[in-house]
């Protein structure tokens, strides 16, 4: 929109006022009080969760080989589950989008109906499926594949499964818009040029797309860095990302001010990580 | 509810006095006029909350007059927190009563009223070290109904039963182990003080925490699973995923009735007892309904048929209950429980999180 065009006055402003008033009652107004909690002053007796007080001492427990190896893994599963969810789902959400009409609209009606299961349900159901008793093994085993039935879960590799495994509809949903936008003449002038199909995806496809490939990244990386009940439930305890540390904190625990210096510096991490990967991703735009 | 006195032998029949004359004397809270505001309960949503709105209230009510209000209580310390904030804020309370793990009342005193001891008057029935009472004596909360963490079995895979709580840590179990993770909320420490030390009293200072938690660590490579989450554990077991650990053995019975090849153990060195109690939340104006309500769980007819209907141990001594042998040793067992030193964990709690959580990812 050009300068001169921006309304001007009061009256139409107006109604921002009832989004602005949300975000500030239900967002801003809790997040102070979480930055004033996170300075608060846990009792040693134990007895009570908070007294009002001003000290570091939250904070200053951070520097601990405890929070750093949680802080690391969560870092960890977010970035190779949100690259693994773009490695698989731009080819597939690209391939798809030139699909004719009707084979699309029945696939993207099915990834809405992956999206609509919970967390808890995709992560349950991988536990179940990558168990001895009932899982997958058994299949491979049928196959011939495996000599006995092998137990996936808990481990590494079942938390990374079942994160990637609920990015994906997302991954897809946000890089659709632009792909079904990207006009086919231009595709059809490399392979007129002489380009294979391949060729014609890695030099043309990707570096066109590629501002879309990287906000589905950077939004599954956020998306995936609050990851809760997936690592509970197929992680063992150094697999438990920082979510579940801070809800021990806050609900199990009842202690509120180092619940809320723990969200503090999580966020921080995250906000920091983010403005990185924009300025890696636009440099290499630039060039 | 059913009767007693029927079939029962002279010493049968004077051991259910103290229970027949808690009936009667419910009767003589009835002329009471109660306000038209209903008492409002708060216990564990699930299972918990729904049995006592489906057997538990409705006979309360009947036989008092008093309306119950149900309130959904999540589980944890958080619950305590809000009740607390919202009572400095000058506000009312989210419920009048509300259920209590060991740990409550320790840590947030001023969230419970003093009770009056002498308007409960079977409270007598509840053994006295399971009532907490405040720096001067005065009951604060009082129990109303246990679970006990036993050591369960896969007995397809473990053919043999186990006998005591130290087997846990006999090779064959290798990998095998499902294991509550917090060990301030499973009471792991207790369990070990008990069958590789010398007592629960290691438990008070942090030395024998340490020694304690350092002989937990040895279990990690038994341990396939250290559970958050009760139900993450029983889907394993019943898989026979996880095929053994410590679980409760009211649910274990359950998944036994449902056909699942699992068997409960009470160790010889005794299940690990963990109760819910009632207390009375400040700010509350229901007092006189809550201590009709409280006194009305402690009667030994009252246990008997919490038992019976919702699975749970008994709070009160066998000798006040209609009990059969088989309803008996379905919720509890004749060897003594390990009661937990929920004190120690008040007290230590941030530590033992701490330090744990370094020994169980490093």
């Amino acid at each position: 929109m050009s300068a001169h065009s921006r309304p001007r006055g009061l009256v139409p402003h107006l109604p921002f006022a009832w989004p602005a008033l949300m975000l500030g009652c239900f967002f801003l107004v809790p997040f102070a009080i979480m930055v004033v909690v996170s300075f608060f002053h846990r009792p040693e007796s134990g007895v009570g969760t908070y007294e009002v007080g001003f000290e570091f001492t939250h904070y200053l427990r951070f520097f601990s080989p405890l929070f750093a190896r949680h802080i690391l893994i969560t870092i960890e599963f977010a970035a190779v589950a949100a690259l693994l969810s773009v490695l698989v789902g731009f080819p597939f959400t690209y391939f798809l989008s030139r699909f004719r009409r009707r084979p699309q609209v029945l696939a993207l009606v099915f990834i809405l109906c992956v999206l609509s299961l919970s967390e808890v349900i995709v992560a349950y159901s991988w536990s179940v499926l990558l168990s001895r008793s009932a899982g997958i093994s058994n299949f491979f085993v049928w196959l011939g594949l495996l000599a006995k039935p092998a137990s996936w879960t808990p481990g590494y590799g079942a938390v990374l499964f079942g994160l990637t495994y609920f990015n994906l509809p997302f991954a897809v949903l946000i890089m659709y818009p632009q792909c079904t936008r990207l006009d086919t003449e231009i595709t059809e002038a490399a392979r007129t040029l002489g380009a294979s199909p391949l060729r014609t995806f890695f030099t043309v496809v990707v570096p066109m797309l590629w501002p879309t490939i990287m906000t589905a990244a950077i939004v599954l990386f956020v998306f995936t860095m609050g990851a809760f009940v997936t690592p509970q439930w197929l992680g063992r305890p150094q697999h438990w990302m920082f979510a579940i540390l801070i809800s021990d904190q806050a609900l199990t625990r009842g202690n509120l001010p180092f619940a809320s210096a723990l969200s503090m510096f999580f966020m921080a991490i995250t906000l920091a990580l983010v403005a990185l990967t924009v300025r890696l991703g636009r440099r290499k735009i630039e060039r | 509810m059913k009767h007693t006195g029927h079939g029962v032998n002279r010493r049968d029949f004077l051991k259910a006095g103290t229970a027949a004359v808690g009936t009667l004397a419910v009767g003589t809270y009835l002329p009471r006029a109660w306000a038209a505001e209903p008492l409002r309960v708060s216990a564990y949503g699930g299972y918990f909350e729904d049995s006592l709105v489906e057997y538990v209230y409705p006979e309360f009510s009947k036989a008092s007059g008093i309306e119950i209000e149900s309130v959904s209580q999540p589980g944890g310390l958080g619950w305590f927190t809000n009740i607390d904030t919202a009572v400095k804020a000058g506000g009312a309370p989210p419920t009048d009563v509300t259920m209590t793990g060991g740990q409550g009342p320790l840590k947030f005193p001023h969230v419970f009223q003093s009770l009056d001891e002498s308007r409960l008057r079977h409270l007598s029935n509840v053994p006295d070290n399971m009532v907490r009472r405040d720096d001067s004596a005065v009951p604060i909360a009082v129990p109303a109904l246990a679970w006990y963490l036993i050591l369960v079995t896969n007995t397809e895979v473990f053919p043999e039963e186990p006998s005591s709580w130290r087997d846990l840590w006999l090779p064959k179990f290798e990998d095998s182990l499902g294991i509550p993770s917090e060990p301030d909320a499973s009471y792991a420490l207790d369990l070990i003080a008990n069958s590789w030390f010398d007592g629960q009293e290691m438990l008070s200072d942090r030395d024998g925490l340490m020694t304690a938690l350092e002989k937990l660590a040895e279990l990690k490579p038994n341990v396939k699973l250290w559970y958050r989450d009760e139900g993450q554990f029983q889907s394993q077991l019943q898989q026979g995923e996880t095929p053994a650990g410590m679980y409760y053995h009211d649910v274990t019975l359950l998944a036994i009735a449902d056909g699942f090849p699992l068997r409960s153990t009470f160790p010889k060195e005794g299940g690990v007892i963990d109760f819910g109690s009632w207390g009375l939340v400040t700010g509350s104006t229901q007092g006189d309904a809550a201590h009709v309500f409280i006194d009305y769980c402690c009667q030994g007819q009252v246990q008997a048929e919490i038992s019976r209907v919702m699975g749970v141990a008994p709070v009160v001594d066998r000798s006040h209950m209609d009990l059969t042998d088989e309803e008996f040793v379905m919720v509890s067992s004749d060897i003594p429980p390990i009661v937990p030193l929920y004190e120690t964990y008040v007290k230590n709690g941030d530590w033992i999180n701490e330090t744990w959580a370094n020994m169980l990812s490093g």
